[in-house]
């Protein structure tokens, strides 16, 4: 028994020892190192060739990642390497289309066999079964709501107009092209209908339009007509496979977008067409809805419009932000009804295609000739016609019933929310420039200097200053209003002097008979008079305080304090300086029309009297 | 000289060893047994020897000619069918047309299989394969009902019905979609519960609360759980929007300030391009000179012998000698001049020596250990530094992290290092004051959008920046002329040389 005891005894120590000594660790087992898997590693992994793996993971929404410790995660490797997250790669491994690759890849195979062998008979055959997959399931999971798919849209969109425009050559397949093409229009449609456009803006790159649905700001660029092709330094088929996924997108969002509207998806038009020539009748409706330019079949249409669409619960308090967004719901309003009533004549040099877009999207009536393209509604000759877009030096002006416009008004007008005077966008004439209006929205504009342009937009934007009249200001009361205004001002002043004066006489006049009469008035209550500060007293006392607050400033922060003040100064001063400036222009722009009036009227005389 | 070989020597037949049993199995020559055998079987094969077998067996009356032709059973036959349009009504020829099959006029002979040809001659030999029940069946069966039909079509009630399931086939397959292209979209693909567990509770009146959970426990069960997705799919790998809001001053028609900070923007870009080019030269060409500037040998000896005295001239020479010499014999005077002195002792410390040594030490170390007790004792006074240090270690900490948390930031918006290659920023984008357009019909795109998409998905990290792949041939291509082309060459050539003549 002894001897056992003493063998237990031996047993616990080495098991206690073993403990102690604990499991060791070893490295590149644990940490970050396990969280990143090397792209080759993830291609072996699924057993894919490195493009399907390319592939896959666009279409799945899987991207490559930079780690934080590089060297710790390559096991000490220092070179730059490709690295996934593993459980995305893990999380790939269960994707069913990877079954398809593989498919295809071993039907590539047979058809490779049968080409080389000049079996048509057989490569036709196979041709029948091609394999192919369906990306619907992975638009689902990568997008579970479809407010996150329209968040997501600004991409997908920008690409579809891009390829839309594409010439189809063998790298980019006509199928793609088409789809794209029909999806662009579908949208365009779907945002002509709901009145959806907020903004938009010519670059150089191209046109940006932002649109609001549901809540959600959907921007994207479109690109130039006839622009020229130079995309050597790209990867095509990666951005095909972009496009293959963005179009399933697109058709599922357009597809619930438009019975959000009770619309017929494929889109129906309201009106039948006549078919004319040898054309086919679905071609034929194909383009005109390409065009644009006609109003889509409707289920029914909901008269009650929605209660301006702001949360309230969440703006209760502040009852400022409830106001501002009252005016904007407002002001979103009138722009969707910009147009409202106006009808355009596009001519044929202009971007048909923006511009139906633009101002349907207003609720305007848009036509160009019947030549140009399909789908005009009225002519040239139709005298209810009230704007004519035109762009190019045009000399005669046939209709004096219409106004004959450069595109640029339609762009700014809508960025406005008004419509803006005609005159300045009359062609001939040098245009205001074209202002980005997303920008406005990000930059925090508090210079103090506003040009008198700005100002005049804003008044009108404000509702303070009516269209009709400021035709007539700007031609006529040039120069006369200004002298009428120092003088209304001078004698609001003067007034203003004489009313305070007649206050300070009164007190001072009461004083003295309480002064001159003490003996009349023994102990009673009286009615207190107000005591009534002089300004200047005010000023002083203010100043004063003012005066004491900063020297109570701390040493360390009266630097700072000093510099703001300086800058204020200097912008205070450049204000003024700028002020200046312009009014000396405005003088010698005046002098100049003075000028060459007085010239013309000599002219008429001269004329007249010969 | 050739010799003429009058007779060839037949080979000497060579002979083996046979004592031994494997020799024995091995070299005896049994082929005449062999054929004898193999005789044997075939006759057996044809029925037997040709004496055991009777007369008439082997012999048979010629009567004339047969009928050549053999005759076909109808199971070596199979109808086509073809499927026919039949305009249901005279009078409404447009509408309605109906599909039936019709049996072409030409029967399809079955062929034999090659294989089974041989077995074919034999009497009263089947062919060992099986037929297959529904393809035969079936044609046997078809050919009564196209004689079915042909009476009346209504009859051939299945056939219609095959007849439907054929086209419904060739239907589906010419629906097949070509394309991974979708061009139908049929349904929507938001819809809660549109799955067939939801629809039937939703029909059977179950409460809303139920139905979620109910659904997800039929699809555990039937191995329809989705795939849980990784929370990190949804971080998206940058924080940049797609679509970047443009400059003002890209406008196809800007106003001066706006067009001029854009222009400035570009400037600064481009300078800072130089700059850094203009570095990377300094550094690498610059360093080394160019081939005319490079040291020849030449150059290279003149200066390595710069300095030495030349030959040219030799009274410097001269000169210097003497001075050197003079040098020399100051220096040895001074060193005459020198006596060793100091002479290093070696001498043993005395006890006396030693214990004040020692007391020495004792009292240095007690006097530094009170110092220390002091120091220590003061350090309580300092408590209000030490705090401050602690404080100031603190905002130290405090601010790192602000830093580090503002850089992460900031990297949520930058373009990573995900590849071999760099992402390179494109120049911006702006027109020069020339360029500008007079109207929007004249405006010309400035840059390439697609290019441009391209680049915004590198920007935004979801493709590594790549550099377009070269094909590296292994071998060189062989080069040959055709040999059409030749003969045109030789012709051409002596055409040419006809006419020079």
């Amino acid at each position: 028994t002894r001897d056992g005891l003493l063998l237990l005894l031996l047993l616990l120590l080495l098991c206690f020892s073993t403990k102690m000594a604990g499991i060791k660790k070893k490295k590149g087992e644990a940490g970050e190192v396990k969280k990143y898997i090397t792209r080759n590693a993830a291609v072996k992994k699924l057993q894919l060739s490195l493009r399907d793996f390319r592939r896959i993971c666009i279409l799945k929404g899987i991207y490559p990642r930079e780690p934080r410790h590089r060297k710790r995660v390559q096991k000490g490797d220092s070179k730059i390497k490709t690295l996934y997250f593993l459980k995305d790669i893990q999380f790939l491994l269960h994707e069913p289309i990877i079954w398809n690759f593989r498919e295809h890849r071993a039907f590539m195979r047979k058809m490779r066999k049968a080409w080389s062998r000049n079996d048509k008979q057989k490569s036709r055959k196979l041709c029948t079964q091609k394999p192919f997959y369906k990306l619907d399931h992975i638009v689902r999971e990568r997008y579970p709501t479809f407010v996150n798919a329209l968040r997501d849209l600004d991409d997908p969109l920008t690409l579809c107009f891009l390829f839309s425009k594409l010439p189809a050559i063998h790298r980019t397949p006509l199928a793609t092209i088409e789809m794209c093409r029909r999806l662009t229009i579908e949208f365009m449609h779907y945002v002509i209908e709901a009145n959806a456009l907020r903004k938009v803006f010519i670059s150089i790159k191209g046109y940006y339009y932002q649109v609001e649905i549901m809540g959600q700001l959907i921007t994207w660029i479109a690109p130039h007509p006839f622009a020229p092709r130079n995309d050597t330094h790209i990867d095509f088929k990666i951005m095909k496979i972009f496009a293959e996924f963005y179009i399933t997108l697109l058709g599922f969002v357009n597809f619930r977008l438009y019975h959000s509207l009770n619309i017929h998806y494929p889109p129906k038009l309201q009106d039948m067409v006549k078919s004319k020539g040898k054309k086919n009748r679905n071609e034929i409706i194909s383009e005109h809805v390409a065009s644009l330019n006609a109003p889509l079949l409707r289920n029914k249409v909901d008269d009650d419009d929605e209660e301006d669409g702001i949360d309230t619960h969440l703006l209760d308090e502040d009852t400022d932000q409830l106001q501002a967004a009252r005016e904007e719901a407002l002001k979103k309003k009138k722009q969707q009804c910009l147009f409202k009533g106006l009808k355009f004549f596009l001519n044929r040099e202009t971007n048909l295609e923006s511009l139906t877009f633009v101002i349907r999207a207003c609720q305007g009536q848009v036509s160009w000739d019947e030549s140009t393209a399909e789908g005009s509604t009225y002519p040239v000759t139709d005298e209810s016609i009230t704007h004519e877009i035109v762009d190019r030096p045009q000399k005669t002006q046939k209709y004096l019933s219409r106004y004959y416009i450069q595109p640029q008004w339609v762009y700014d007008c809508i960025n406005a929310r008004i419509l803006l005077p005609v005159q300045e966008y009359f062609p001939g004439v040098t245009l205001p420039a074209h202002l980005s209006p997303f920008t406005l929205e990000t930059a925090t504009t508090t210079a103090l200097y506003v040009p008198p342009e700005k100002k005049k937009l804003e008044a009108l934007q404000k509702g303070d200053l009516p269209l009709d009249q400021l035709q007539d200001v700007e031609d006529s009361e040039d120069e006369d209003s200004e002298d009428e205004e120092i003088k209304e001002s001078e004698t609001t002043v003067e007034e203003n002097k004489d009313k305070k004066c007649d206050v300070e006489l009164e007190e001072i006049e009461e004083v003295k008979e309480a002064v001159q009469n003490p003996s009349i008035e023994k102990m009673a209550v009286h009615e207190g008079s107000e005591v009534i500060v002089k300004k200047s007293e005010k000023n002083r006392r203010e100043k004063e305080e003012t005066r004491l607050s900063v020297m109570m400033i701390p040493r360390k922060q009266k630097r700072l304090y000093r510099i703001l003040r300086t800058k204020e100064r200097k912008e205070a001063e450049k204000v003024v300086r700028l002020t200046n400036k312009r009014k000396i222009i405005d003088e010698k722009e005046k002098q100049k029309k003075k000028k060459s009036r007085t010239i013309e009227n000599s002219q008429k005389r001269s004329v007249v009297k010969i | 000289m050739v010799k003429v070989v009058e007779q060839v020597v037949p080979r000497k037949r060579r002979r083996f060893n046979k004592n031994k049993k494997k020799a024995w199995r091995k070299k005896t020559n049994i082929d005449d047994v062999e054929e004898n055998l193999e005789e044997e079987r075939r006759e057996e094969r044809y029925g037997g020897p040709l004496e055991e077998r009777c007369d008439k067996e082997l012999l048979f009356l010629d009567v004339g000619e047969a009928d050549p032709k053999v005759e076909l059973k109808d199971d070596d036959f199979t109808f086509e069918y073809t499927v026919d349009k039949i305009p249901e009504d005279s009078c409404s020829a447009k509408k309605a047309t109906k599909v039936a099959l019709k049996p072409s006029s030409k029967k399809h002979q079955v062929k034999t299989l090659k294989a089974h040809q041989f077995i074919n001659g034999l009497q009263g030999v089947k062919p060992p394969h099986k037929p297959r029940l529904k393809k035969d069946g079936l044609s046997v069966k078809m050919k009564k009902k196209a004689q079915l039909e042909a009476k009346d079509p209504k009859l051939a009630k299945k056939a219609v019905q095959k007849l439907k399931e054929i086209a419904a086939a060739n239907k589906k397959r010419s629906n097949r979609p070509r394309t991974v292209i979708r061009t139908k979209f049929e349904d929507d693909l938001w819809t809660t519960g549109a799955d067939d567990v939801t629809q039937e509770c939703n029909k059977k009146g179950l409460e809303d609360s139920f139905i979620k959970d109910i659904a997800k426990h039929y699809g555990i069960m039937r191995k329809l759980r989705p795939v849980n997705v990784p929370k990190c799919k949804y971080v998206k790998p940058s924080k940049l929007k797609a679509v970047r809001p443009p400059h003002s001053g890209a406008s196809y028609n800007p106003s001066f300030t706006d067009h001029q900070e854009l222009l400035q923007k570009a400037i600064s870009q481009e300078e800072s391009r130089m700059r850094k080019t203009e570095r990377v030269e300094c550094l690498t060409t610059q360093m080394f000179p160019t081939i005319d500037e490079a040291p020849t040998e030449e150059t290279w000896l003149q200066e390595m012998s710069q300095g030495l005295p030349k030959a040219g001239d030799e009274d410097n020479e001269i000169k210097e000698e003497e001075e050197e010499e003079e040098e020399e014999e100051e220096e040895k005077v001074d060193n005459e001049q020198l006596t060793v002195t100091h002479k290093p002792r070696n001498e043993r410390k005395t006890k006396k020596q030693r214990r004040k040594e020692l007391k020495e030490k004792i009292a240095k170390l007690k006097r530094l250990g009170k110092k220390e007790e002091r120091v220590r004792e003061s350090c309580v006074f300092r408590v209000k530094t030490y705090q401050k240090e602690i404080d100031e270690f603190l905002e130290l900490l405090k601010t790192r992290k602000h830093c580090r948390i503002g850089r992460h930031k900031q990297r949520q918006f930058m373009p990573r290092c995900l590849g071999r290659l760099r992402f390179h920023e494109e120049d911006v984008v702006v027109n020069l004051g020339n360029e500008l357009p007079g109207s929007l019909r004249e405006v010309v795109p400035a840059v390439s959008l697609l290019e441009e998409r391209f680049k915004n998905l590198q920007r935004r990290n979801m493709i590594e920046p790549r550099l377009p792949h070269k094909m590296v041939r292994k071998y060189k291509l062989k080069k040959t002329v055709k040999r059409n082309y030749k003969l045109e060459f030789d012709k051409i050539e002596k055409m040419v040389d006809s006419l020079l003549e």
